[in-house]
């Protein structure tokens, strides 16, 4: 298993290496590239049921010295909070992989550069050294940023446009968060993850620093986040995006930034977060409602996902203000709701921008007659992003909001109620776009539009589905491991 | 074979209607009729469980599913269960049993739609959705069911998607219901932080035992009776259950008759305890419930639409239901949403056959004269009409009888508002039957082609008709829901009376349409303004139309032109001018030669590891 869990990692990046290398016409590039993110799923499946739900520790963890000097270790480790990132990363990219037919042009660098994304993601989030989750967050944004400005569906402005605007934002959280590492890093005397938190332990950060690297943390990682207003770059990103890319760009490299919050800032920063508290549950309300608010005005299928999705990060930072198990179990669980329901939405959205050449909801009015299987995965798709019980977005944000109600101070209160609000705006911009753009008479350009009627064509579309309703229905699967992991993070916070 | 115990009946009574849903998307999705048996033997097997469990119970136990856990997260514990007492059992008859009736009726109604095995999967969905509000013992549960409800609602109401009028309908009921649903998850996570639970029955035990303040019990009770205002359509909350008819007619039959809008009623009996804490809050409930039957009436008076006065009609009976829960009297609210569901879906299905003898006609004003041509949809629709009025010896006549010697017994004012509504279900009821099945024939057209139904309509009709009459007989029902009932037997004056109300409806609406009119000019002369008023109920839309579009919308592009020109525009702009300021690095950055990238990705790794050394 501890083999396992290196290969995932490393499996995808040497496969990249390989089709930069040898050659292969476009074909082969794709299947490559299904093929290994399908084992990358399988290993995921493998490790999920291999792991040991009674305890909160990292397991099958590997160590190598790499730069013992620098106290550097190629060290990975699985707890509950990386097997859920593990398993919606894997997830997400074998469906994208699965929808990315419509690249043509440049094949083999796109499907590399795509595995190579698809490695730093399961690198970063199954490290358990500071050093090389900042080395594969990194590697992962720059893989994306490529992809994007290489593929992008927009014509050539906007999309350098929008490449532009995440390179900003994306170098300049990115220097943050290093800054924040290095500081870490030489209080810790290590790289190393259980070594910073033992010697942090030993030896607390004096607190104004701590409040200083936590304002750090929140900014880097909040761009990954989106959180406001660092969030403007997304949007557009992911619109121009190629859609596997968005998949995996609003899916995963999202949830890096809740995963570092939690990871990193939250338990090596306690004086910090506690200080910052308000600023997080106001963060979280703004986000909430202006995501929402921005949403109910798109009608291009891609701009309303994206503010969609940075509504659901402001539940994302309300659970995690809450610091406490319920909450920060929610947003765990609501990083793998929400991976998984954005990157089932782009991939529908995608599959229709393909065929009929555009994004605007109402041009797809009567999709539902015309393609049954892709109009109604999408209704499935807006509910389950709509937090209907059921689906595993339901789940999370009753976890999010109930954690948030336990704690005492009246701004959580006004912030859940924020929260229930928001409930009905994602109804309002959901539903909404369902009856303009799925349900009504039909408009010219459904017909420009071919349902999936084969099962290889469904099978993205079903397996992610199955993931929302698996988790939605047995919620256990995914918080009984989650809850050991931010337990034991809970007890440490707790210890004097 | 050894008899199933009423646990496995009680599974087998929930999941049958799933099974037949998730089989008529696998396999006979392109087989109507395989379809509508699949549906109908497990909406008709579930109902025989209900009878069995029926039986179970009315001996004299309860039964409960041993709860197993669902999810746990530290003190956030849900519970997966069920049980079957005597509310509940009532509730999974009348779901079961009017289900069964109208499912075998759609068969007929449906026939040659494209969507008719979407339907029947739909329909079991709802099913199954309701039976589990039913059977929920906590609140987590109930929640979770009450959204399926609202969605298989959504996706009926919405059955003919072409259609913008019924899409939209669909989504504004998901809409309105989710406003409530938002206030009834805080109203749950309000009662889980004070009381550490979800449970029912351990809630009920402790929760007026908590010391909590008035405020407190006033506000959690508030908050989970808007999820019931929602689902059974109490003011300010109702607007979206006349547009639900856009749906077809058994849908609005069952769901937005019969069962999903009863479901507000049912939790409010379920959770009694807990608006019982809060006496303030049992008023607001009361009065909403008379509000909501009053202005209901009023706007039914005017519609010309047949299934929308049957809506406002709905409309009306739960402002009835709401107001005896309200005062307190569950077994009331319980027997009127009891004989409500036979004698309403009756009415809805009786409609559905003259919209369906005149080619999907539903303006009354295009009707007339039809009792000739179809008797028996005649009878059916007459018997509704004396049930749902009030009328000695059908069941509407006990059960509302019982709300207003209630009122009588605790609030003037709400006898008061129960009188007239009374009065008013009369007259708008007297107006139907006299437009619709008397005078003459108003379009020759539509009146020469129609005619009877076939046995697979008028079958379901005669049952529910049945059970419109005899429904309220020896006040079965409030006895068995609460078997130390001693029913006071009220004076013959006040009886008199209570008839007499009624009866002065109908006489005043055959005077008004007994003349065969083609309009109602008499009674718009006659009320001026308020007609206006009424016809335009009383602006509710236009009000949310208002809110949504004004103050919604304008947050909403104040929202999105600060993101898209400050925040954009001035903070990208910034920090891009600065970078080039620095260097024209941007223009570097942007020319996308690959090996620059990785040189950067390199130069980053190398950096690190040099401040490093330097520390």
């Amino acid at each position: 298993m501890t083999t396992l869990l290196l290969m995932i990692v490393l499996l995808p990046l040497a496969s990249a290496a390989l089709l930069l290398v040898l050659p292969g016409g476009a074909r082969v590039a794709r299947g490559q590239a299904i093929t290994v993110t399908g084992l990358t799923l399988v290993f995921a499946l493998a490790l999920f049921a291999a792991f040991d739900r009674t305890t909160g520790v990292a397991q099958f963890c590997s160590s190598t010295p790499w730069l013992q000097e620098f106290g550097i270790l190629f060290s990975f480790g699985l707890d509950g909070m990386s097997l859920v990132a593990v398993l919606l990363t894997a997830l997400v990219a074998f469906a994208g992989a699965w929808v990315s037919g419509s690249v043509k042009s440049r094949e083999r660098e796109f499907y590399a550069l795509y595995l190579a994304l698809v490695g730093g993601a399961f690198g970063a989030f199954t490290t358990t050294s500071v050093f090389f989750f900042y080395f594969f967050a990194e590697f992962e944004v720059l893989c994306s940023y490529l992809l994007i400005v290489g593929w992008g569906s927009d014509e050539g402005e906007a999309t350098h446009r929008a490449a532009l605007q995440m390179t900003l934002f994306v170098a300049a959280g990115a220097v943050v968060t290093l800054l924040g590492f290095l500081v870490l890093a030489s209080y810790g005397g290590t790289f190393d993850l259980n070594g910073l938190h033992d010697a942090l332990r030993a030896n607390p950060i004096p607190a104004p620093l701590q409040k200083t690297l936590f304002m750090l943390f929140l900014a880097g990682f909040g761009v990954l986040l989106s959180i406001w207003p660092l969030h403007v770059w997304a949007p557009p990103a992911y619109a121009a995006a190629p859609t596997p890319v968005s998949m995996l760009s609003a899916g995963v490299l999202k949830q890096l930034g809740a995963y570092g919050l939690l990871r990193f800032a939250v338990p090596l920063l306690p004086e910090g977060v506690r200080w910052a508290v308000p600023c997080l549950v106001v963060l979280a309300m703004v986000n909430i409602l202006y995501g929402g608010w921005i949403a109910l005005r798109q009608r291009d299928w891609k701009l309303l996902i994206s503010y969609g999705a940075i509504s659901h990060a402001g539940y994302i930072l309300l659970g995690i203000a809450a610091l406490n198990p319920v909450g920060q179990g929610g947003v765990v669980l609501m990083m793998f709701a929400g991976a998984v329901s954005v990157a089932l939405l782009f991939a529908l959205a995608g599959t229709m921008e393909e065929q009929a050449g555009t994004r605007d909801v109402s041009r797809f009015s009567g999709l539902a007659r015309r393609a049954p299987f892709i109009g109604g995965c999408t209704v499935l798709a807006a509910l389950a992003a709509a937090g209907v019980p059921g689906f595993a977005g339901f789940v999370s944000e009753v976890m999010v909001l109930a954690g948030a109600w336990m704690e005492g101070p009246m701004i959580f209160r006004v912030a859940v109620v924020v929260g229930a609000w928001g409930l009905v705006l994602t109804a309002v911009y959901m539903l909404g776009a369902l009856r303009e753009g799925i349900f009504g008479p039909p408009a010219v350009d459904i017909l420009k539009v071919l349902d999936a009627r084969s099962l290889k064509s469904r099978l993205p579309f079903l397996i992610l589905l199955a993931a929302l309703l698996a988790v939605g229905l047995c919620p256990r699967l995914l918080t009984d491991p989650v809850q050991r992991s931010v337990e034991s993070v809970k007890c440490e916070m707790d210890k004097p | 074979m050894s008899m199933p115990s009423p646990e496995q009946l009680t599974w087998f009574l929930l999941f049958a209607p799933l099974v037949a849903t998730v089989g008529i998307l696998l396999f006979t999705r392109r087989r109507p009729m395989a379809s509508a048996v699949l549906s109908i033997a497990a909406v008709s097997l579930s109902f025989v469980a209900a009878v069995k469990l029926f039986l179970v119970v009315a001996s004299g136990s309860v039964v409960s599913i041993p709860p197993h856990v669902w999810l746990a997260a530290g003190p956030l514990i849900v519970e997966w269960g069920g049980v079957v007492d005597r509310l509940s059992v009532l509730m999974l008859l009348v779901v079961t049993g009017v289900g069964t009736a109208i499912q075998v009726y759609s068969v007929g109604y449906m026939r040659g739609d494209s969507g008719f095995p979407r339907y029947f999967a739909l329909m079991s969905f709802f099913t199954f959705s309701m039976l589990g509000i039913v059977l929920a013992p906590n609140f987590i549960q109930m929640f979770i069911f009450w959204e399926l409800v609202g969605v298989s609602s959504t996706l009926l109401i919405g059955f003919w998607f072409e259609r913008p009028a019924a899409a939209a309908a669909g989504v504004k009921a998901f809409i309105v219901n989710r406003v409530g649903d938002a206030g009834m998850i805080l109203g749950i996570l309000m009662v889980w932080g004070y009381a550490g639970s979800f449970d029912f029955a351990v809630l009920a035990g402790k929760w007026q035992g908590l010391g909590l303040s008035p405020v407190i019990l006033a506000a959690a009770a508030g908050l989970i009776f808007c999820g019931a205002a929602g689902k059974s359509a109490q003011v300010p909350l109702h607007v979206w259950l006349p547009d639900a008819m856009e749906g077809p007619t058994p849908v609005s039959a069952l769901i937005h008759a019969a069962t999903m809008v009863a479901a507000g009623v049912y939790m409010v009996c379920r959770v009694a305890w807990l608006m019982a804490a809060s006496p303030a809050m049992m008023t607001v409930i009361a009065w909403t419930g008379g509000l909501t039957a009053l202005m209901a009436a009023l706007i039914a008076v005017t519609q010309t639409d047949i299934k929308r006065v049957l809506a406002y009609s709905t409309l009306s009976q739960l402002g009835y239901m709401m107001l005896a829960a309200g005062l307190g009297g569950t077994t009331e609210a319980m027997f009127h949403l009891t004989t409500h569901a036979f004698f309403k879906a009756l009415l809805f299905l009786a409609a559905g056959s003259v919209i369906m003898a005149l080619h999907h006609e539903q303006g009354i004003w295009r009707m007339g004269g039809l009792w000739k041509r179809m008797p028996l949809t005649f009878i059916a629709f007459l018997v509704g009409t004396l049930a749902l009025s009030g009328i000695w010896p059908f069941s509407g006549f006990y059960s509302k009888d019982e709300i207003l010697l209630l009122a009588l017994e605790h609030s003037p004012g709400l006898l008061v508002i129960g009188l007239i509504t009374a009065f008013l279900t009369a007259f708008y009821m007297g107006r139907i039957l006299w437009v619709v099945f008397f005078g003459e024939p108003r379009d020759a057209d539509l009146y020469g082609h129609a005619r009877e139904s076939s046995m697979v309509i008028t079958l379901p009709l005669g049952l529910l008709a049945v059970l419109s009459v005899a429904g309220g007989w020896y006040s079965v029902v409030p006895h068995f829901l609460n078997p130390g009932l001693v029913t006071a037997v009220p004076s013959d004056k006040i009886m008199a009376g209570f008839l007499a109300v009624p009866l002065i409806g109908f006489l005043l609406a055959w005077r008004v349409y007994g003349k065969a009119p083609t309009d109602d000019a008499v009674l718009r002369r006659i009320l001026g303004p308020v007609y206006r008023w009424m016809e335009s109920k009383f602006y509710f839309d236009e009000m949310y139309g208002w809110l949504v579009v004004s103050v919604q919308g304008t947050i909403a592009l104040v929202c999105e032109t600060f993101d898209r020109w400050i925040l954009r525009g001035v903070g990208v702009g910034g920090i891009s001018g600065v970078t080039r300021g620095l260097g024209g690095v941007v223009r570097v950055i942007q020319s996308g030669d690959l090996r620059f990238y990785l040189f950067m990705a390199g130069a980053g790794v190398v950096a690190l590891l040099f401040w490093w050394m330097r520390l």
